[in-house]
């Protein structure tokens, strides 16, 4: 049944691009790249359980390194890429270890102002960044390999494929000794503690990996949108990157996909212009909140449930795939 | 006693809390093997010595050795790994995982399993994975939860979460395990049954040091006692010299500056 969803998923996901015009495949790598970005905030959130702000900061440091150690030192997407992603992470695990200690509202605070004075350099730092005005004129990914990516279409499949891969590495990755350890501590630092978990590096090593998905996020944005300005990455990315992960159902992988799917398409087909977008999402967050705290994807349960009542035993979920409240 | 040495040396510990002394300059020895109570009334300072045990908070001044290790300082993953496990006052349990993904969360904490490994799903973390299986079910007979594996630890009845944080410690396969109150909020029943499944734990060879209220659960089951009171050591020996000693029954009755 799951087997055949995701096979049926595959191949609609697949055809998609050649049912659909230029703009449409457009909006659906816009939908993947989205999607990749929640799915990052979605893991530090459900599973480091911390809500991370500085999250569009990482975005925006390794799409910036990769695009200019292209346009500026003539380097390979595919070498700027690894790089890019090494800085990324070895930005998030000195931050995660000077600010995973602080609790509560004061990580938040903190994640906060790296995310401005992220912003702040890279609108400043005009000789190497461009500053307000950006890089621009940001070519496809090299060719690799006989692929090409210079059309819109195929550089939907490598998104698609980058979502996938993600999908793949964070599944097993929730269920290895790691996840389990990140679900103990998010569930009971000191308790984990008492049974020998390292807590802060735990912890540390869930941001380095929320920070690497978001990296992945980034070196897509940049080729994809040809540009790349600091106004991008203000506190509303990670502000919508966070409603995403919360509408889609926290604490799962499939549901920031779904919070980014979401996300994308009802602005789109409410026409709603983007200067209602932050008040919007902070509307929708009250309301899933309130409503739906388990999000779409709880929403897809209790609606299981309802059916499935009287159909024999429901089915039982097992211990390990705990979700945050 | 000269022959074997301690599993665990405290040697002159003290905590101060702001201007309170909570725990000050005691000095005990764990040997090979007892079970060792910790009593004394309340804010008498035995929590206060676990926590500073167990690496929970840090020493004013002391020190603790475990096998002659010194042990002061570290950080309590670390006192974990090293073979010392503790449950905590009114069990602290992961609430909402099954009771057998609790067991497997402290058994995977403490396993060899390397990342990579297990992230492919190579053959030895299976392997490694299937041990636990299998050590998660024996886990589980030995506390008596076996037919509870699968439920939502948080929906256990209170005395079978205790037995769930007690298998949680014994899943760090401790060389001394550090029970808070084993017996608190437990009927004369279950207390009884605990007391068996504390001896129980001492045949597999597990030292241990217990801290307890129930007084005729703890002269019942150790064979050697420590009484704490205000923060200091006032007497140790075996459950009868401990019922015969003046200064404990001052202690627990209180004294004329106390009326």
């Amino acid at each position: 049944m799951r087997e055949l969803a995701i096979a049926v998923l595959a191949a609609v996901m697949i055809a998609a691009p050649f049912m659909l015009g230029d703009y449409q495949t457009y909006l659906l790598t816009l939908t993947l790249i989205w999607a990749i970005l929640a799915l990052s905030m979605g893991l530090v959130l459900g599973f480091v359980g911390q809500i991370n702000l500085g999250q569009a900061a990482f975005v925006a440091i390794c799409a910036y390194t990769c695009a200019i150690l292209r346009q500026r030192y003539g380097v390979d997407f595919w070498l700027a890429a690894p790089v890019a992603l090494a800085a990324v992470v070895s930005i998030a695990a000195l931050v995660g270890l000077l600010t995973l200690r602080l609790k509560g509202p004061f990580f938040i605070l903190v994640m906060l102002a790296f995310a401005e004075i992220t912003r702040l350099v890279i609108a400043n730092w005009q000789d190497v960044t461009n500053g307000p005005l950006g890089l621009k004129g940001i070519m496809p990914p090299e060719p690799i390999l006989g692929l090409s990516f210079d059309t819109k279409r195929s550089f939907y499949f490598l998104a698609l494929v980058v979502l996938a891969v993600c999908l793949l590495a964070l599944w097993r990755l929730i269920r290895s000794r790691t996840g389990r350890m990140l679900v103990a501590v998010r569930e009971d630092e000191l308790l984990s503690e008492f049974i020998g978990i390292p807590v802060m590096r735990n912890k540390v090593i869930g941001l380095c990996i929320g920070a690497f998905v978001a990296g992945l996020g980034g070196l897509l944005l940049g080729p994809f949108l040809t540009i790349l300005a600091p106004s991008q990455f203000t506190l509303f990315a990670s502000v919508d990157m966070i409603v995403m992960a919360v509408v889609g159902g926290v604490g799962t992988l499939v549901g920031p996909v779904l919070g980014a799917i979401f996300l994308v398409y009802v602005p789109e087909f409410l026409s709603f212009t983007s200067h209602y977008r932050p008040a919007m999402m902070g509307a929708l967050l009250i309301i899933v909140t309130l409503v739906a705290p388990r999000g779409l994807l709880g929403l897809a349960d209790v609606a299981r449930g309802l059916l499935a009542r009287g159909f024999g035993k429901p089915r039982r979920e097992s211990g390990e795939r705990g979700r945050a409240g | 006693m000269q022959a074997d040495p301690p599993i665990l040396t405290v040697e002159r510990i003290s905590k101060q809390f702001g201007g309170v002394r909570a725990v000050n300059d005691v000095s005990l020895e764990v040997r090979q093997g007892e079970i060792l109570g910790l009593i004394g009334p309340n804010g008498a300072g035995k929590t206060t010595t676990f926590n500073l045990v167990s690496g929970r908070f840090s020493l004013t001044s002391g020190e603790v050795r475990l096998f002659g290790r010194r042990i002061t300082g570290l950080r309590p993953d670390r006192i974990a790994g090293l073979g010392i496990a503790r449950t905590f006052q009114g069990t602290r349990i992961f609430p909402k995982l099954s009771v057998t993904g609790n067991i497997e969360t402290a058994l995977l904490a403490g396993s060899r399993l390397g990342f990579w490994e297990d992230w492919l799903g190579l053959a030895r973390a299976r392997a490694v994975r299937k041990s636990i299986g299998g050590e998660v079910a024996r886990i589980l007979d030995f506390v008596g939860l076996s037919e509870h594996a699968d439920s939502e630890a948080g929906s256990l009845a209170y005395a079978h979460q205790s037995l769930l944080g007690i298998g949680l410690a014994l899943a760090l396969k401790p060389k001394l395990l550090l029970l808070d109150e084993p017996f608190a909020g437990m009927n004369p029943r279950e207390t009884a049954e605990a007391a068996r499944m504390v001896r129980r734990i001492r045949e597999t060879g597990v030292t241990v040091l217990l801290v307890e209220h129930d007084m005729a659960a703890v002269m019942g089951v150790c064979d050697r006692i420590v009484v704490l009171d205000q923060g200091q050591k006032i007497a140790e020996g075996t459950p009868a010299e401990i019922r015969a000693n003046q200064r404990v029954i001052e202690a627990y009755l209180g004294t004329d500056d106390d009326a």
